[in-house]
C-alpha cells in the first residue's frame, strides 16, 4: 500500500471531459465504498455532516477570500495599502 | 518487555516498557505511512517547531518492524486536570498538526486529547502513529473525536463559567454530543461553529444511525478538509473562560510580609540545597511559591484545586517550565480505564525531588478531615524530599475553618505533626516563620 499509487487508466476514461470524470469517479467512490480502514469508529452521521458542511464553508471562505481580496484592491487603490493590510493581518 | 497497559487500541503499534526506557513498537502495516512522515518531512518540520514530542528510531527487535524512542516525558497530564486555557491550547494545537500533516498529504486518523501532552506550557503531540496517508476527498475521520474531546467541553464551560473538565473522567472517550447539546443553553445554536459542529453534527449522526450501516464515503471537493479544519480553528478561537472571582484568588491578602519574606528565603534555600529536577507543588494558590520554584530551574507541577487560580497561572505563563494543573488534593486523580490502567492515578506518576506543602496542612486536615499520619504516608508516595509548613490551631486561617464547626481534633498539634511525618521521614531542618506560629519542616524520605 503506497501513499499515491499510480493509477493506470482505460482509454475510454482518457477520453472523457473533465466533469464527466468527476461524475464518474464519484459513482464508482459511491458504488465501490470500502469500508473505512480507521481504527476508530468515525460514525455515519460524522461523515455525512462532512460533506453537508463542505458546501457550506466553501461558499463561507469564498466570501471571506473575496472581501479580503477586494479590500486589498481598494487599499491599494487609494494608496496605503500594504501598512492597512499588514495592520488588519 | 511491559507492554503499556493504555496502548491497545491502534494496531499500527504499542508501547513498551523495556530496561526503564518507553518504546514505541511499530507494525510493518504501519510502513506506508510511517515512510511518508519521513520522507515527506512532516516528521523534521514538527519536531523542528517543537509542535511534535522528538523520537529517533531505535534497534529494532525481531518482532517487530521498527522500535522507536520518544524523548522522555517529564510529567503525564490528563484532559481532566487541565484548566480552560490548557484545553484551547491543546485543541488548536492538534488542529495545528492537522493543517501542517494535510500540507504534507497525510492526515490524523485520530484526535484525541490524550494526544497532547504539556511541556510545562507548551503543548506536544506525542501519538507518532497517528499520522496516515490523505485519500483526496475522504472526509475526515477524526472529526467526531475532536468534536467530543474538545470543541464540546469547551463550549459547555464558555457558556457555563463552571470548570467542568473533572467531567472528563466520567466519559474517557470525550464527552458524547448527544450529552453536550443537551447541555449547551439554546443561545449556542447562534454561535454559527457550535450549530454546524454539535448541534447540526450531532442531529445529523442521530438519524444516521442505523445498527450496522457503513458510512457512506462521499467524496469532498478539493479544500472542503482544509475548511473544515481552519472552521474548527475559528470556532475554538471564539471561545473563552472567564471564571468568576473565587476567595481562593485572594486568600493570601492580608498575610504579613514579614512572613513572606522569610518564607521565600526558606523555599529558596531549600531549592538550591536540594537543586531538585522535577518539583510537586501541592495546593499552589496562585502559584506565588510554584513559580520560584520554577525559577530555580525544577520542572515544577503545581497542583490546586481551584480552577480560577489555575487558570491565573495558565494566563500568566511565566515560566516555561512550569505546568500548573487543577487537583482536589483530597481526592487526587485516580487510575483509570480498561482494567484500571490506561491512566495512571497521581501517586503513579509522579515520584518528584522535591515535593511542597505550604499553607496546606490545615485544609487537608481540618477542613477536608484527613488524619495526620494518612497525610503523611501518601506524602510519602509523592516525592525524595517533602517541605512542608505547620500551620498551628490557633492560627487566624485555621481558626476561620472551625468558626462553624466543632473542634474535633484533639490531635491536630505540632508533636502529633511531627510523629506522623518522622514515621516516613527524617527531619533535615525547622525554621520558625517569623512571628506567625508557623513553621517550615524540610524532610528527606527515609528509603
Amino acid at each position: 500500500m503506497a501513499c499515491k499509487p499510480s493509477v493506470r487508466t482505460l482509454p475510454i476514461f482518457e477520453a472523457m471531459p473533465a466533469a464527466r470524470k468527476y461524475i464518474f469517479l464519484l459513482l464508482l467512490g459511491v458504488l465501490f465504498a470500502h469500508p473505512a480502514s480507521a481504527y476508530i469508529d468515525p460514525g455515519s452521521g460524522s461523515y455525512l455532516i462532512q460533506a453537508i458542511l463542505a458546501g457550506l464553508l466553501g461558499v463561507l471562505y469564498f466570501f471571506k477570500g473575496l472581501r479580503t481580496r477586494v479590500m486589498a484592491f481598494f487599499a491599494t487603490l487609494f494608496g496605503r495599502g500594504n501598512n492597512k493590510h499588514q495592520a488588519e493581518e | 518487555m511491559t507492554r503499556h497497559p493504555a496502548s491497545f487500541r491502534d494496531p499500527a503499534g504499542y508501547l513498551f516498557r523495556e530496561n526503564g526506557q518507553l518504546l514505541r513498537a511499530v507494525q510493518e502495516t504501519y510502513k506506508p505511512h510511517f515512510q511518508k512522515l519521513i520522507d515527506s518531512g512532516l516528521k523534521a518540520q514538527l519536531e523542528q517547531t517543537g509542535a511534535m514530542l522528538p523520537f529517533e528510531e531505535f534497534q529494532a527487535n525481531a518482532k517487530e518492524w521498527k522500535v522507536l524512542r520518544p524523548q522522555p516525558l517529564p510529567f503525564v497530564s490528563y484532559p481532566y486536570e487541565w484548566s480552560f486555557t490548557q484545553l484551547k491550547q491543546a485543541a488548536l494545537h492538534t488542529l495545528h498538526v492537522q493543517q501542517a500533516a494535510m500540507q504534507c498529504g497525510m492526515t490524523l486518523k485520530d484526535a484525541t486529547a490524550y494526544n497532547i501532552q504539556f511541556l510545562g506550557n507548551r503543548p506536544v503531540f506525542i501519538d507518532h502513529l497517528s499520522f496516515e496517508c490523505l485519500q483526496p476527498g475522504k472526509p475526515w475521520v477524526a472529526y467526531r473525536q475532536f468534536c467530543e474531546h474538545f470543541l464540546a467541553p469547551l463550549a459547555l464551560m464558555h457558556y457555563s463559567k463552571a470548570h467542568l473538565l473533572p467531567m472528563l473522567q466520567a466519559w474517557p472517550d470525550g464527552l458524547p454530543l448527544a450529552v453536550s447539546v443537551n447541555l449547551l443553553p439554546s443561545k449556542s445554536r447562534l454561535k454559527p461553529g457550535l450549530a454546524m459542529h454539535l448541534h447540526l453534527h450531532h442531529k445529523t449522526a442521530e438519524k444516521a444511525v442505523q445498527p450496522g450501516a457503513k458510512p457512506a464515503e462521499k467524496l469532498l471537493k478539493a479544500n472542503a478538509l482544509e475548511n473544515l479544519v481552519q472552521h474548527l480553528a475559528d470556532t475554538v478561537n471564539g471561545l473563552s473562560w472567564k471564571p468568576q472571582a473565587t476567595h481562593w484568588a485572594s486568600y493570601t491578602d492580608g498575610l504579613k510580609d514579614s512572613y513572606i519574606q522569610r518564607k521565600e528565603q526558606e523555599v529558596q534555600r531549600i531549592a538550591s540545597t536540594v537543586q531538585p529536577a522535577t518539583a510537586l507543588v501541592l495546593g499552589a494558590n496562585t502559584g506565588h511559591f510554584a513559580n520560584l520554584v520554577a525559577q530555580s530551574g525544577a520542572f515544577t507541577v503545581a497542583l490546586e484545586s481551584d480552577a480560577t487560580c489555575v487558570e491565573q497561572l495558565v494566563q500568566q505563563n511565566k515560566h516555561a517550565n512550569l505546568l500548573p494543573l487543577v487537583m482536589d488534593l483530597a481526592a487526587p486523580s485516580p487510575a483509570l480505564g480498561f482494567n484500571h490502567a490506561e491512566r495512571n492515578s497521581l501517586a503513579q506518576r509522579t515520584h518528584a525531588d522535591l515535593v511542597l506543602a505550604l499553607a496546606l496542612i490545615h485544609h487537608l486536615a481540618i477542613a477536608r478531615n484527613i488524619p495526620l499520619p494518612q497525610l503523611a504516608e501518601w506524602m510519602a508516595t509523592l516525592g525524595k524530599e517533602l517541605l512542608i509548613e505547620w500551620v498551628p490551631k490557633e492560627d487566624e486561617r485555621t481558626q476561620w475553618l472551625l468558626a462553624n464547626r466543632s473542634d474535633v481534633f484533639q490531635h491536630y498539634n505540632r508533636q502529633a505533626f511531627e510523629a506522623a511525618f518522622s514515621a516516613h521521614f527524617s527531619m533535615e531542618s525547622q525554621a520558625e516563620l517569623a512571628d506567625s506560629g508557623r513553621v517550615l519542616y524540610h524532610f528527606k524520605h527515609r528509603s
